[in-house]
């Protein structure tokens, strides 16, 4: 089971080290928090397995829907950053600061 | 589960069927989405009072509970929502921004708040939870015409988004060191200690990024600058009440045997959040931006609270919060007041010489900014007095003097927007306009919102009976 533990923890550290190291581009940032989601899914369900537990597999099934509706609004936001300052460079959205 | 059940979520589905229905019919008569909305939130506290539970219910297979707590906290919703939307009606008109979306997305965000109120198993709080921040990304950007609204949006959407996956990912390891999703379950099984715990700290760091604790702080001020005046006040109310009801479910009830553990974390993050909260709001020229980072402020005097409350109890913070919101709510319904189309009333500035050119609202700001500041006898200074209180008879003296001092501080930058508007002239510019963002209704009702302060200010016990009631109930 450690082994498993292991790849969900690397996918959420690359998950979370994306978001803070990545000045790219938005894209890459819906895609890190997607990574965040999957690294919690499959805890959910290694730990589901490792319980005799359907609950745990029930629940990816909800995070899935979720992260769905999420990454939808996600790609509306960037389609409306892009249309208002013409880049989806993380660098370019700067206007609040303080 | 019974049909008979059913009777008790009666609230939530008729909330979700109206939010559907006013957005059909919204297509056909854009005009009618205001007056349904206000109907819908009537309806729903007329609902919930005609059946405040005695005891509690748990139903739904155990994930959603309904007692006395948790139907006062909606009444509260339901009350702040409709106050919202009577304060927004002439500021959205004004900028073409009336339409039935602004409506259906705060309903479907105060379902989610519903939820996560009640939720008493991680399924049904994480889904109220992410129910709440999705309509408010998209509320964010309803107007499109400045491209800070976008900013804001996807600033609020990647740092809401990591912390429901920190926050998931916390869930994860309660599951793996318990095989339950139920809060009861977890607080009686028998652990691996190490999982537990681990799975504590990812559920309290997404929690302080939702509550925008220090150092998770930074979308706050952000998303409170980069949002019209009218999501800001969405924003910066409700979900501090239903994220703090969740909260408290999750100490009390799912690790109510960690105590010890989450107790200092809730320390370490409440006196950073005063400390740094006080301080940058100092420096801030926009009004929203000062009062995001006086949320923080807030916030951490809201987690102290909830540090001391295993020995003191939680009726200091629960009144806390629902002064804390019913404050900060007036302080935007003037900012609305002040604005009209193409003047946000933004900067402090914006505010110098209000004195002489509308005497009542200056007034009115005044007692909004002495409340939040906690100067007695308004309401802002009992809920901190009681917290202090609460502080020194759990017996940490010279945490509460710290409070005390980062208070003090505050309270400068609250000042600066009384001196602004008592001793400072107005601008040429600013003396033409002609402000009035509000419709007779809303001026009236935010007159005597304000005058509520006073009032409940120099009678505390009735909100801290109604808290003493709902606690014990």
């Amino acid at each position: 089971m450690l082994q498993y533990l292991v790849f969900s923890l690397s996918l959420f550290g690359i998950g979370i080290a994306g978001l803070f190291i990545n000045r790219k581009n938005i894209i890459l940032l819906l895609m890190c928090i997607e990574l965040i989601l999957l690294s919690a899914n499959t805890n959910f369900v290694i730990f589901a397995k490792y319980w005799g537990d359907i609950g745990g597999q029930a629940f990816v099934f909800f995070v899935m829907t979720v992260a769905a509706a999420e990454a939808a609004i996600g790609l509306a936001l960037l389609v409306l950053v892009f249309r208002s300052i013409k880049s989806i460079n993380v660098e370019d959205i700067n206007q609040l600061k303080g | 589960m019974r049909i008979a059940e059913l009777s008790l979520v009666y609230p939530e589905i008729l909330v979700a069927s109206a939010a559907s229905i006013i957005l059909l019919i919204g297509v056909y008569f854009k005009r009618g989405a205001y007056v349904l909305s206000l109907v819908t939130l009537l309806a729903a506290i007329i609902m919930t009072v005609a059946k405040l539970p005695t005891m509690s219910h748990t139903i739904f297979a155990g994930g959603f509970v309904v007692d006395r707590f948790a139907n006062v906290m909606k009444l509260s919703l339901f009350v702040l929502l409709g106050l919202i939307f009577i304060y927004s009606k002439n500021y959205m008109t004004m900028r073409k921004f009336m339409n039935t979306e602004f409506f259906v997305l705060s309903l479907f965000s105060m379902l989610g708040m519903m939820i996560l109120i009640s939720s008493r198993n991680f399924l049904s709080m994480y889904l109220g939870l992410e129910l709440l921040v999705l309509p408010l990304y998209a509320l964010i950007v309803m107007v499109k015409d400045e491209s800070k609204y976008a900013e804001a949006a996807i600033k609020y959407f990647v740092i809401g988004s990591m912390g429901a996956g920190i926050l998931l990912y916390g869930i994860s390891f309660v599951y793996g060191a318990t095989g339950s999703f139920e809060f009861a379950e977890v607080m009686t099984a028998k652990t691996s200690p190490l999982t537990l715990q681990l799975g504590l700290l990812f559920v309290v760091a997404g929690i302080a990024l939702e509550f925008a604790a220090v150092p998770f702080h930074m979308w706050l001020p952000d998303v409170y600058e980069g949002s019209p005046t009218a999501v800001t006040m969405l924003i910066g109310t409700l979900p501090k009440i239903a994220v703090f009801v969740i909260t408290y479910r999750l100490l009390t009830e799912a690790f109510g045997n960690l105590d010890m553990q989450w107790m200092h974390l809730l320390l370490a993050l409440g006196m950073l959040s005063i400390a740094i909260g006080n301080v940058l709001a100092i420096a801030q020229d926009n009004i929203k931006r000062m009062l995001a980072y006086s949320t923080i402020g807030h916030i951490g005097f809201i987690l102290l609270g909830l540090f001391t409350a295993p020995s003191a109890g939680y009726i200091a913070t629960v009144y806390y919060v629902l002064v804390y919101v019913f404050m900060v709510l007036a302080s935007f319904g003037i900012i609305i007041a002040v604005s009209k189309q193409g003047f946000e009333a933004e900067y402090i500035s914006d505010y110098s010489g209000l004195a002489k050119r509308k005497p009542w609202l200056a007034f009115m700001m005044l007692l909004v900014m002495l409340s939040l500041a906690g100067v007695p006898p308004l309401l802002g200074f009992y809920a901190k007095f009681l917290i202090l209180q609460n502080v020194v008879t759990a017996g940490y003296p010279l945490l509460a003097i710290v409070a005390l001092v980062f208070t003090v501080i505050g309270s400068f930058y609250y000042l600066r927007v009384i001196k602004a508007m008592y001793f400072e002239e107005s601008s040429k510019e600013l003396a033409t306009v002609a402000n009035g963002s509000l419709t007779t209704l809303a001026g009236l009702v935010l007159s005597v919102h304000s005058m509520l302060l006073l009032v409940l200010g120099l009678v505390p016990g009735v909100i801290l009976s109604l808290c003493l009631n709902m606690l014990g109930g």
